[in-house]
């Protein structure tokens, strides 16, 4: 039997009348990227706060590397790597005295961290902007920072919720190339975008998600079978499984 | 300038302002809508005018024939005090629009004050000052309204109705003249902000902290009525020497309207009208030269990052509860919504000492006692409350952050509590050695009054903790609380009665050695006061960990 780097069963999550997640149920390998991808309001963020523990589910159980998030959110957050959808860095503070912040957060000792933080800063040129306040980077450095925050510790699971919005292209595609090495390392990534090109280029698996269910998951091959499209682009299965294919009438409307 | 442009900015700026004080709740969006501060003006002037009736009405009843000669010397009071009413009223409304500006204007995010919109809409610097200065003034006219009404009918009794009318002129003028004040000083501290900034490295961003209060205390003490006529009362006898202060020409214009003078009154009208016009110019030209357009990039310093161990450590804290007072410190001296947070103590404080040092009578260095506890109590109650009870909800949206990262609740709060303790009780030492000095206090009433100000500051930051953890507001807007309003009332309320009771052995003591007599105030009232103080804490600080355990257990913003 594969090992599960995370086990989510029958999660459910209302917020008042809206029922944002609606009894789903997913796993993921360790070692595997799995595409979350859905609409606006899916539920794809509500999801990975529940794994994070951030939200609590109404009903089901989340299962992070053996650790169930109900009894020791504390200990999942130990070992998951987040990038929330829109970071809420502490923009006061210097890019270099955040990553500081979130390296005592996690303990990572002091001998180490310059070195680690060094190469990330490198590999994203972030080098020279380091000491400057965040109120003063643009929305691409702030995610860079967000995204080197969630990996500075050496998580076993990733959970990055449209992690690559804002970046440039070159950035884009070294945390992909970064991505892919760190889960053939054995770190599952979870991974939510609306770019349906980079699911198809990374993610192992995909599964999607509309008005809060899962409607299919698997390979992109598995997914294009059961769309009944072999041979077509993620986008078109997408639309197809979501229901959502059918936009002329909406762009005559919008052209007018 | 176009006044239909000032007058949408300005409608548009009271919106932002009303928005950001009330709730969301629809059924009282009327609330919500600037016609409610002409509604409440309105409504302020009628009852404060009817109580103004009714006292001249019971005036008229005690002074009829037959009177005693007390009533009718309380009548000749009652006539004067009703004429310097009107004459100082144009003088005090500057001032007052002064310190509400400094306590709700000046602490808004610039990405709310709408200020970004000179960036890209076709406006002037000139219009949106003076539609912010507008905004400002309308904002706080109740207090104008109040005045107005309460002196309506005693000012018609006693025969001054054209000076009422001027008044109300004048004093509509004058509300405009605080809010270009308000306007300057907007432009000062982001001129202080931006300076700073620039050149920052890590010890000029608390230099900036200083900056800020010494330029609020500087207006706040040149536009300070009582502190002005102690200061010309000191320099000269002579009441003459208003004539040199813009800020009293209003009410020399009133004066002349009571003595019969239209020269004077055409004199100092047109000087007022001028004087609020510099300001204005002031304000456009200050705004004009260091507004600055976009975010710029801040460099704190060009050392080489190399972590090391934090010395907070060796204090008894965790790596995270640590790293979070860090942060925080950092925040407080960095934030401008929390840079006034911290301000407004230290004026008010600031302002003790100048109103005792330019005092016509000797000031607290000649009454002592409790004029001179006063600042500590005041400050070891007001400010620990205050900065406690904002230590969560100033972690606004980012508080997402610590959801996201592995650290406990408990561990939050202590962070917490570590940096409000500790801020709290420099400041509270900080007062209570100047006080001291000033006051002259002996030996035994120094310790006497560091262990109850002690008390205080200690018992103050668990309260403020308990609501700040329970009742914290994390949005983001015009004018950030923090915490909940009406709870920050309920707290303010349950903070100060704690801290009476806490400081009651000094309120005894004072009161009993300035009566004749060696009376003295029981022993037992301190230790007394102590233990009353470490019982408010542990309970408080007990409430504030179940809070902070409820509130961590789910992101709910």
């Amino acid at each position: 039997m594969e090992e599960l780097a995370l086990q989510a069963s029958s999660l459910s999550k209302s917020f008042g009348t809206l029922k944002a997640v609606n009894g789903i149920d997913f796993s993921m390998r360790r070692g595997e990227i799995l595409g979350l991808l859905g609409p606006n309001g899916s539920g794809k963020s509500t999801t990975m706060k529940m794994i994070l523990g951030i939200l609590k589910p109404d009903t089901g159980s989340i299962v992070v590397e053996g650790i169930d998030v109900a009894r020791d959110p504390i200990g999942v957050k130990r070992i998951v790597g987040y990038v929330p959808e829109t970071p809420q860095i502490y923009d006061f503070l210097t890019g270099i005295e955040y990553l500081d912040f979130i390296s005592d957060m996690y303990s990572i000792p002091t001998g180490e961290r310059a070195g680690r933080i060094g190469q990330f800063l490198d590999g994203l040129q972030l080098r020279g902007h380091e000491n400057e306040l965040i109120s003063g980077y643009s929305q691409g450095m702030k995610q860079k920072i967000a995204i080197i925050s969630a990996l500075l510790h050496r998580p076993k699971v990733l959970v990055l919720d449209e992690a690559l919005n804002g970046l440039d292209p070159r950035s884009a595609k070294l945390v992909k190339d970064l991505l892919r090495s760190l889960a053939d390392e054995g770190v599952s990534v979870l991974f939510s975008t609306h770019v349906l090109e980079i699911a198809e280029a990374l993610c192992d698996d995909v599964a999607i998600m509309y008005q809060g269910s899962i409607l299919a998951n698997g390979t992109i091959s598995d997914l294009r079978q059961k769309a009944g499209l072999p041979g077509s682009t993620l986008e078109e299965v997408f639309l197809k499984i979501t229901g959502t294919g059918d936009l002329g009438d909406v762009v005559k409307e919008l052209s007018r | 300038m176009n006044p239909r442009k000032i007058f949408a900015i300005t409608i548009a700026l009271s919106k932002s302002q009303l928005r950001a004080s009330r709730g969301g709740r629809a059924a009282l969006s009327f609330l919500r809508k600037p016609s409610i501060l002409l509604i409440l003006d309105i409504a302020a002037f009628a009852i404060c005018a009817v109580l103004g009736y009714a006292g001249v009405t019971l005036l008229k009843e005690f002074s009829g024939p037959g009177a005693s000669t007390g009533s009718l010397q309380a009548y000749s009071d009652v006539e004067n005090a009703v004429r310097e009413a009107l004459i100082f009223i144009p003088v005090f409304v500057p001032g007052m629009v002064l310190i509400a500006g400094l306590l709700f204007e000046l602490n808004v995010s610039s990405k709310f004050s709408a200020s970004d919109t000179v960036n890209w809409l076709p406006i002037t610097q000139a219009e949106y000052v003076i539609a912010s200065a507008l905004s400002v003034a309308y904002n706080y006219s109740i207090s104008v309204a109040i005045a107005l009404g309460i002196t309506l009918a005693p000012s018609v009794y006693f025969g001054y109705g054209w000076a009422w009318a001027g008044v109300a002129l004048v004093s509509i003028l004058t509300l405009f003249t605080g809010g270009a004040l308000v306007e300057i000083l907007r432009a000062a501290t982001n001129r202080v902000s931006s300076v700073v900034m620039k050149r920052a490295r890590r010890g000029a961003l608390f230099f900036r902290l200083a900056l800020m209060v010494v330029i609020i205390l500087i207006f706040e003490t040149v536009f300070n009525p009582t502190i002005l006529i102690s200061v010309v009362n000191t320099l000269s006898g002579s009441l003459s020497v208003f004539v040199f202060i813009p800020l009293f020409w209003g009410a020399l214009a009133i004066e002349g309207i009571v003595n019969g003078e239209p020269l004077r009154v055409l004199v100092f009208s047109v000087g007022t009208v001028g004087f609020t016009g510099a300001l204005v110019w002031i304000a456009t030209r200050v705004r004009s030269r260091y507004w600055s357009p976009a975010a710029f990039s801040v460099s704190i310093t060009s050392s080489e990052y190399a972590p090391r161990s934090s010395s907070l450590l060796r204090m008894g804290l965790s790596q995270g509860e640590a790293a979070i007072v860090r942060k925080d410190i950092k925040g407080i001296t960095r934030r401008r919504e929390l840079l006034s947070f911290m301000a407004i103590p230290i004026v008010f404080v600031a302002l003790f000492l100048v109103e005792s040092i330019t005092s016509t009578s000797g000031g607290i260095a000649a009454e002592g006692g409790f004029f001179a506890d006063f600042p500590t109590l005041f400050a070891a109650s007001f400010f620990a409350l205050l900065i406690s009870s904002i230590s969560f909800g100033q972690e606004s949206k980012s508080v997402m952050i610590l959801y996201s990262l592995p650290i406990a609740p408990g561990e939050i709060l202590r962070a917490k509590a570590f940096l409000a303790l500790g801020f709290s009780l420099a400041a509270t030492f900080a007062t209570l050695a100047i006080f001291s000095v000033i006051g002259g206090s002996s030996p035994l009433v120094l310790v006497e009054n560091i262990t109850i100000a002690a008390s205080i500051t200690v018992e103050e930051v668990c309260v403020g903790l308990a609501f700040g953890s329970r009742f914290p507001d994390f949005q983001e807007r015009p004018r950030p609380r923090f915490i909940d309003p009406v709870w920050l009332l309920v707290m303010t309320a349950v903070g100060l009665a704690v801290a009476l009771v806490t400081a009651l052995p000094i309120i005894f003591r004072d009161i009993l050695s300035a009566l004749p007599g060696t009376l003295s105030a029981p022993w037992y009232l301190f230790p007394a006061a102590w233990v009353f103080a470490g019982v408010v804490s542990v309970l408080a600080y007990r409430f504030a960990k179940g809070s902070s355990e409820k509130l961590m257990a789910e992101y709910r913003i």
